[in-house]
């Protein structure tokens, strides 16, 4: 009997947490920030990227990558080479659907600047588009402007894709 | 008898929770015909192995050329009812000149050019117009917070002011905390104080802040008001636009008029109708940028206008 109550209240906490996370009372709308110089300049890099890449202009990507550019993630001990990396990404490009930025971050150091941001990535599985956030780390040299290292997870947690524009997308 | 009540009680509670589960859109904002499969608040999946392609996978959104904002059926503001609220111990004692300053910068806000940079979109509630009217402002010496929490802003704002009753109020709150490693500058939202929908704003104290520092050289501001009035032109520019839920203008990516011109700047600076002259950054005009009228944002897309 009283393991059937426990279970009973298990159930129910369980329950509870199944739902989404209620805004606050009283505020119907996340925060639209006004990005600083640095969030908005990477924005337009990471999508500078992006965009190359969706236009499979290989020398325009090629030019944003260091010498040594390399892509490292938790499920390979060995990095994958810029060569491997730009050629199924330009494959890839081609065969999905896109993908989109936000919550970017920058910290800039001396010369440097380490960017993490959430990548929604679109791809079309038995014909009906499904999302995939990743983490990305991307570690920039700032002169020239240039991408060193690329460190991708999938996380664990992620927020909701925003109802409406939070200003970091 | 008792035990099987319980049992039918844990299954229904079981199967309740399955179904709401189902109930949950997974329709992505941006894009009805995508279903975002993100993990929310759940563990993560076991078994995920990403093969070396899948390595940093990333796939430009075709979004096509046009850089233009969409409508997204929520309101605009009309026209502005503002407050200011300049909330921390310090304001009391060392002002500067930013409480005069925004106090300027609001009171020819109205019917400026500049306010006039958003009149082209409309709304549920109708067309943004330029009429702005502005209260002046009230200073809390009280401990302020960050901009972490939003409801924490949102009562600030109910704790300070009357909201107009409207709905098309806008309060922004200054504080006096730096922003140290936080990625904006200031942003805007959206609530309700006694059941009156109110716009607010929040801002980090800018001063010493070359992330959010305009390097105004010829209107003679300080630099921390020249910050703040920037920024303050970028928000309550959002906020006309596209002040609540559900959204009213943005583009595909997400960005607000604002974003899509931030720190860009056509012009040494605008002056306002009440001749206080502010350098603040463009907002985006779609007419401007299908008529090839506008000045180029970051991204070089023409269609920025500065009020000038």
């Amino acid at each position: 009997m009283r393991h059937l109550i426990f279970a009973l209240l298990v159930g129910h906490a369980l329950g509870a947490l199944s739902q989404p996370n209620n805004l606050p009372p009283g505020v119907r709308g996340g925060g639209a920030g006004a990005a600083t110089r640095s969030v908005a300049a990477y924005l337009d890099r990471e999508r500078g990227l992006i965009g190359a890449l969706e236009a499979g202009q290989r020398d325009t990507v090629q030019q944003m990558l260091d010498e040594g550019f390399e892509v490292r993630s938790a499920t390979d001990a060995d990095a994958t080479p810029a060569a491997d990396w730009l050629n199924a990404e330009l494959r890839n490009a081609k065969a999905n659907g896109g993908a989109t930025v936000r919550n970017l971050a920058v910290r800039e150091f001396d010369g440097i600047a380490v960017v993490n941001f959430l990548l929604d990535s679109t791809r079309v599985v038995n014909h009906r588009k499904t999302v995939a956030t990743k983490y990305v780390v991307d570690v920039w040299r700032m002169n020239p402007h240039q991408l060193l290292v690329r460190y991708v997870s999938q996380p664990a947690r992620v927020p909701p894709i925003p109802s409406r524009p939070t200003g970091r997308e | 008898m008792r035990r099987r009540f319980l049992m039918v009680a844990i299954a229904a509670q079981a199967l309740g929770g399955l179904a709401y589960a189902h109930e949950i859109d997974k329709t992505s904002p941006y894009d009805p015909e995508v279903e975002d499969l993100t993990i929310r608040g759940e563990p993560p999946m076991m078994g995920i192995h990403w093969d070396r392609e899948m390595h940093g996978s990333i796939h430009a959104k075709r979004k096509g050329n046009n850089p233009d904002m969409t409508y997204h059926g929520g309101k605009i503001l009309p026209h502005t009812v503002t407050k200011a609220i300049f909330w921390g111990s310090s304001w009391a004692s060392n002002p500067g000149d930013k409480i005069t300053g925004i106090d300027s910068f609001y009171g020819g806000f109205g019917n400026s050019h500049y306010a006039g940079t958003t009149t082209e979109y409309s709304g549920s509630n109708g067309q943004v117009g330029t009429s702005s009217t502005y209260q002046g402002h009230v200073i809390d010496t009280s401990a302020a917070s960050g901009g972490g929490s939003t409801s924490a802003i949102l009562a600030e704002v109910c704790k300070t002011i009357t909201p107009d009753t409207s709905g098309n109020g806008y309060y922004p709150v200054y504080t006096d905390i730096p922003r140290g490693h936080s990625g904006y500058c200031a942003y805007h939202s959206v609530g309700t104080c006694g059941g009156t929908p109110v716009q607010f704003a929040f801002f980090w104290k800018l001063d010493g802040d070359a992330g959010c520092d305009p390097q105004d050289t010829t209107t003679g501001h300080s630099q921390g008001l020249a910050a703040l009035a920037n920024v303050s032109g970028h928000e309550i520019a959002e906020a006309m636009t596209d002040p609540a839920n559900p959204g009213a203008w943005y583009d595909s990516s997400g960005e607000e008029n604002g974003d899509k011109c931030a720190w860009t700047f056509n012009v040494p600076n605008v002056t306002f109708s009440n001749g206080s002259k502010w350098k603040i950054q463009g907002e985006w005009s779609n007419a401007a940028y299908d008529g090839g009228a506008g000045y180029p944002n970051s991204s070089g897309q023409r269609g920025c206008i500065d009020g000038h």
